[in-house]
């Protein structure tokens, strides 16, 4: 017996989750799904199947539809549920399957690091004005989304020391040959999350992201530049893609 | 007022269950562990839990088989399946009169989508209901043809029985396990955690309650129960009040319990050599050959409390060979070590002196259990936080210790070893209940031990390796661990290992629906 949303959408697979139900799992699932899938202003298309893996991370399956996702989390860790699923939710969202590996894949790692912090800081407001039902004292769990949200933010900044882009600019290389080197880009991710929180229309434009062929694209500043191109030639706004400009290389901007 | 009790732990064993529960396919699985370890809170909760995934809801019949004739086995069958609203889906449950009856009965309700559960299940390995497995095989083989979602679980307290009603190919029910889940003792991530909430932080009250509870939880349950005892500032007078409160006053909890365990677990004869290895806590075969001169061999003795019934340790000095003659023993369930060494003689003292007195008398002796008790904690500790991969020293072997006695002198004891064979790194430590016997003396002789063993066979072989120095005691004042640390040693505490098994990267853990018979709201 797996548990599926009601419009099939989510299906929580059977398998050792430990010490919980389907049912509450779905349910968080559920609300992190509407709040990523409400930002982005898109929805994936097929139905999502997410099952529990014995692995230290979560991972999103390439080439399988329904889209696999394998969460390596368990009990009622719902902050570390909500964490993973919108990390592999913002992939599925920004077609990670269409080029799977380029030297500005830890870009799209990254914005998938702030889709996370930015569900978890929604869902501290949303579970307080409207807990889930399946989700047993969910109200009162609220404020840890914001908490755990935080955490991770403090202590990937504090390694940064306060200069941003001097610090992209020692380590492009590092995340270039390394995309899903977790450190350095939830280092990127903590910085850019607090103006998707600002802006929640900012995901708009990651829909964009893996429409060009990025192997083209010789430098990050490059990259940027091709995904302003795309949003420009179907009538998006460019500002997301020179936010993160702004925030990276401000002096080359 | 005391905290109310939960579900504690067992995260992966309850995962285990729901996920056959939702399967929706008949099942036959077992659960074995020793008395009071929560085999039923474990179904009980599963069943509570599964619930919110069907709210429909699972039938469950849970039936203790007693001791005794198939007639009153059929009486309890009857009366249980009745009581549980059971009773009319069975068309013949008021003919279920005899042993071939009550299989069918179980059978029939397994077809209706229920879960039977068969509590003390090794009863049918011998006396009037050793015909129950063969009858039961039929049903079993049946069922798991058929579409159905009900299953059978069958739960027993002595592993060594259950296995052979389950795992000897020559018996009926032999292969035909869906799970067979064996429950040890609590983890040591979930007694943090149950002392963290129930009144027991401080380390060194912790290792008083683990020497007599180990990590058996309805032990812990009876504790979380006692009033009044938190203003109790002096760890002596509280200890004293802990033991009388549980063990020794009229009406306390496990007066009885130590009692009822042996009576149960094992036959009377090897009663003698558990008592000398509990009056001990650690001995050589010589010790009990000669504290039990009236038995010629102990060793069918020794064997049967070690393989069949598990109450007894046997240890080898790290690196000896199993034919090494240096072996030691000592009784593995801290509880029955507890109760053997010295609350079984406390009992029968409080039944004509003042409970009171007893438990201060009891006081020493709880003492020396707790620094025998310890050693074995930190090599539990050691590799358990390896295991969480929290771990300054990873290890890649058993932990253990080191002991020889050689005739010209030259003794060598070494309480822990660990090792990593990948990093060539190995860590010698140094155990103490009390801090304060880290002293100078305590230090030179370690170091001379370890020099010892770098010389023997089993040793020399880390004379090249990276060696690490590290002191063990339930918690150091920061004064002297500064003091130590700056000369060199590691030292590590009780609250060292707490915080490498805590799961708080994770986030904070949600609130869970907690089944009402397991809170004792039912």
């Amino acid at each position: 017996m797996d548990a599926t949303s009601n419009d099939g959408r989510l299906t929580v697979v059977n398998g050792n989750w430990g010490r919980v139900s389907l049912a509450s799992i779905l349910s968080v699932l559920e609300s992190a799904f509407r709040v990523l899938t409400s930002a982005f202003g898109a929805r994936p298309d097929a139905p999502i199947h997410i099952s529990r893996w014995q692995q230290e991370y979560p991972q999103v399956v390439f080439g399988q539809r329904p889209y696999q996702i394998l969460l390596s989390t368990g009990d009622t860790y719902w902050c570390q549920y909500v964490f993973q699923f919108s990390h592999e939710l913002c992939h599925v969202l920004s077609g990670f399957e269409r080029y799977r590996e380029h030297r500005h894949k830890w870009f799209e790692d990254s914005l998938c690091e702030v889709a996370s912090l930015f569900v978890l800081h929604r869902l501290a407001d949303d579970w307080k004005r409207q807990p889930p039902l399946a989700v047993h004292r969910a109200a009162e769990f609220a404020p840890n989304h914001r908490t755990y949200a935080r955490d991770r933010e403090q202590r990937h900044l504090a390694s940064v020391g306060g200069d941003l882009p001097a610090w992209f600019a020692a380590n492009t290389g590092e995340l270039e040959s390394n995309p899903y080197d977790r450190v350095r880009t939830s280092i990127v991710a903590a910085a850019l999350r607090p103006r998707f929180v600002q802006e929640p229309s900012l995901w708009e434009a990651c829909r964009q992201l893996n429409r060009w062929d990025p192997n083209g694209d010789e430098t990050f500043g490059g990259y940027l530049d091709s995904w302003c191109a795309e949003l420009r030639r179907n009538g998006l706004a460019i500002r997301t893609p020179e936010i993160v400009r702004e925030l990276l290389f401000p002096q080359n901007g | 007022m005391p905290r109310r009790w939960s579900f504690y732990g067992r995260e992966d064993e309850l995962g285990l269950l729901l996920d056959c529960f939702r399967r929706q396919r008949w099942f036959f699985g077992a659960i074995r562990g020793r008395r009071r370890i929560g085999k039923t809170s474990l179904v009980q909760q599963a069943l509570a839990t599964h619930l919110e995934d069907d709210p429909r809801g699972r039938h469950c019949l849970m039936v203790q088989l007693p001791d005794s004739t198939p007639a009153d086995f059929a009486e309890v069958f009857r009366g249980t399946a009745i009581q549980a609203g059971l009773g009319g889906l069975v068309l013949e449950m008021s003919e279920a009169r005899t042993l071939p009856a009550i299989a069918a009965a179980i059978g029939s309700l397994c077809a209706e989508g229920v879960i039977v559960a068969l509590d003390e299940f090794q009863t049918c390995l011998r006396g009037p209901l050793r015909a129950l497995p063969s009858l039961l095989q039929s049903q079993v083989d049946y069922l798991q043809d058929i579409e159905t979602e009900g299953g059978i679980i069958v739960l027993g307290s002595v592993q060594a029985e259950m296995e052979m009603l389950l795992q000897d190919s020559r018996t009926p029910l032999f292969g035909r396990t869906t799970f067979n889940l064996n429950l040890g003792p609590w983890d040591l991530r979930t007694v943090f955690h149950v002392c963290d909430l129930h009144r027991a932080h401080d380390p060194r009250r912790f290792l008083t309650l683990w020497t007599l509870f180990g990590g058996i939880p309805k032990y812990w349950r009876h504790f979380a129960d006692v009033e009044n005892i938190d203003p109790i500032p002096n760890w002596r007078d509280w200890a004293a009040e802990v033991c009388a409160s549980l063990f020794l006053r009229t009406g306390a909890p496990l007066r009885q319990e130590g009692e009822m365990l042996l009576q149960h677990e094992f036959p009377r004869t090897s009663l003698a050599i558990l008592r000398v290895v509990a009056d001990r806590s650690r001995c050589s075969y010589a010790d009990i050959r000669r504290a039990v001169p009236e038995v010629t061999s102990p060793g069918p003795y020794l064997k049967t409390l070690i393989h069949d019934l598990r109450l007894i340790r046997k240890d080898l000095p790290l690196l000896a060979g199993d034919g090494a003659r240096r072996a030691r023993y000592s009784v593995s369930d801290p509880f029955l070590r507890a109760w053997t060494a010295a609350l079984q003689h406390a009992c029968m003292a409080a039944r004509t002196r003042p409970s009171s007195e007893v438990a201060r008398l009891l006081i020493p002796r709880l003492s020396t259990l707790e620094g025998n008790a310890f050693e074995e904690l930190v090599h539990s500790a050691t590799e358990e936080v390896s295991s969480a991969g929290s771990s300054d020293f990873p290890v890649t072997a058993p932990v253990g210790g080191y002991w020889k006695r050689p005739r010209r002198g030259g003794e060598i004891e070494i309480d822990m070893i660990a090792r990593n064979e990948e990093t060539r790194r190995v860590r010698f430590g140094s155990c103490k209940r009390n801090p304060g016997e880290h002293d100078d003396d305590s230090l030179a002789s370690f170091r001379r031990h370890v020099k010892r063993f770098l010389g023997t066979d089993e040793g020399s072989r880390f004379s090249d390796w990276d060696q690490e120095w590290a002191l063990y005691s339930p918690r150091f004042p920061p004064r002297q661990r500064d003091l130590l640390e700056t000369e060199g040693w590691i030292c590590r505490d009780l609250p060292d290992f707490r915080n490498r098994l805590d799961r708080s990267d994770a986030g904070a853990p949600g609130a869970f629906i907690v089944s009402e018979k397991v809170a004792g709201r039912d």
